[in-house]
């Protein structure tokens, strides 16, 4: 009697809540493809270099860590152990540059949104409405545990997806911003934005190429296939998410903190 | 095809619209059914006559959330076809997950203080304030009468932190119904 009027009561549980538990499926290391990304690089910087306001400098001449060679950037590079696996930094937390603020954000993005959009939506065709997010995140550089605050990533959006990024980075006085989309991996983060709506996920990298998002309960979603580096750090959200290097996608939706580039709206024309 | 494409099929009448919930949801469908009746024969005749059902209530029903919709009926068809078929039929897995709510409240000298939709209202808010891993694992054991084995597997989880989480949980439910005093004991 009792256990059939838990049943019934177990039953008559919210749809909404029956639904999330058909649509979940935790993803603890998604797969990005490698070969998707290099697809996408190659076509944004095929797209870049017939645009002379974005032929110089890239990213990849920069101080982003992650996206230079590992012997390279500031930090003295990525050391390995014996067994071939990442030796994570044990130093304090710093941060080095100069945060980009709230106001150049704003400036930068209304004055560049038509041209990011337009290039984005070369890479995802049929991208109705694009939203650029007005804030975004650092990454935390696990090699040497800084966070380089010239550089901040913006996320990109339709009504229901991640399509691509914005990442401004200060180089030289100037704020410049590069696009980046295509490939397979915005589903995949589109995926753990979902499962994690509300939460300030914290982004990291570590070594070279490789993002990583930890979500407050300490989950590790990793860009890669196997074991991620950050597995066996105790409490690793605690150690590495710090207020430049987080960022909730509710918290900006319910913020409104994103412009919206209209469908009609392009200044780049297929020919 | 979106489910509210899916809805706008039925109040078309358009025969496209079982075609299409059978696309989208068969699977799911005979997982529900299969857990509640551990027979794979069963279980299709059971979907199968889901279908006319949604079919038969859409219209006069818009529902906001036509997978839930289609999935309460599947089980409902489930567990009425159960009630006609032998217990010795019936799902082990799903079994241990009705045994497990036992512990929810003792079987004897409670006072059921509401009816099940305002238990299911209470459950819901319970849910609610859970992380949403928890709310899933819960749903998942008590809902769709998934394995432990299932559930780690969909939530990237060991099998013996699903039942350690359960565990928790379903002590926390027994704590919060009676502080809402939904029963004493």
């Amino acid at each position: 009697m009792m256990n059939e009027w838990i049943i019934n009561g177990i039953d008559s549980i919210d749809d909404s809540i029956i639904e999330e538990a058909i649509s979940y499926k935790r993803t603890r290391k998604p797969i990005y493809f490698a070969a998707g990304a290099v697809a996408a690089i190659a076509v944004i910087s095929a797209v870049l270099m017939n645009m002379p306001h974005y032929t110089e400098p890239t990213i990849t001449e920069m101080d982003s860590g992650a996206a230079q060679t590992d012997d390279s950037y500031s930090g003295g590079g990525t050391k390995y152990g014996d067994d071939g696996k990442i030796i994570l930094s044990d130093a304090d937390i710093s941060f080095t540059g100069t945060a980009i603020t709230a106001d150049e954000i704003n400036e930068i993005i209304e004055r560049e949104k038509v041209h990011i959009a337009s290039v984005i939506r070369l890479e995802t065709l049929g991208a109705g409405d694009i939203n650029i997010s007005l804030v975004g995140y650092s990454h935390l550089q696990t090699d040497n545990n800084t966070v380089s605050l010239d550089f901040v990533t913006l996320p990109v959006f339709t009504d229901d997806r991640l399509i691509g990024e914005v990442t401004l980075f200060r180089y030289d006085g100037e704020i410049h911003c590069s696009p980046a989309a295509g490939g397979s991996g915005w589903a995949a983060k589109t995926e753990i934005f979902n499962q994690n709506p509300d939460e300030e996920l914290a982004f990291v990298y570590v070594g070279q190429f490789s993002e990583y998002m930890i979500a407050p309960d300490n989950t590790v979603y990793g860009m890669w296939e196997g074991e991620s580096p950050l597995d066996d750090v105790p409490d690793c959200y605690t150690k590495y998410a710090t207020e430049h290097n987080t960022f909730s996608f509710n918290k900006m939706i319910a913020d409104k903190n994103y412009v919206t580039v209209p469908a009609d709206v392009s200044n780049i024309t297929l020919q | 095809m979106d489910d509210k494409d899916i809805v706008s099929l039925y109040w078309e009448r358009s025969e496209t619209a079982i075609a299409e919930t059978d696309r989208k949801y068969r699977s799911l469908c005979m997982r529900i059914a299969r857990n509640v009746l551990n027979d794979s024969s069963d279980a299709e005749e059971c979907t199968n006559d889901a279908y006319l059902a949604v079919w038969n209530n859409i219209p006069p029903k818009r529902p906001e959330h036509f997978a839930a919709f289609v999935c309460r009926i599947v089980k409902n068809l489930a567990l009425k076809k159960y009630e006609h078929i032998h217990a010795a039929k019936r799902n082990p897995d799903a079994q241990v997950s009705f045994d497990e709510l036992d512990g929810l409240a003792d079987n004897t000298d409670v006072e059921m203080l509401c009816s099940s939709k305002e238990l299911g209202e209470k459950i819901s808010d319970f849910l609610q304030n859970e992380r949403q891993v928890n709310r899933v694992v819960f749903v998942r054991r008590y809902w769709f009468f998934d394995s432990p084995k299932e559930i780690a597997k969909r939530c990237s989880m060991t099998e013996n932190a699903v039942n350690a989480l359960l565990m928790r949980m379903r002590n926390r439910l027994k704590e919060y119904l009676r502080k809402e005093g939904v029963y004493d004991e």
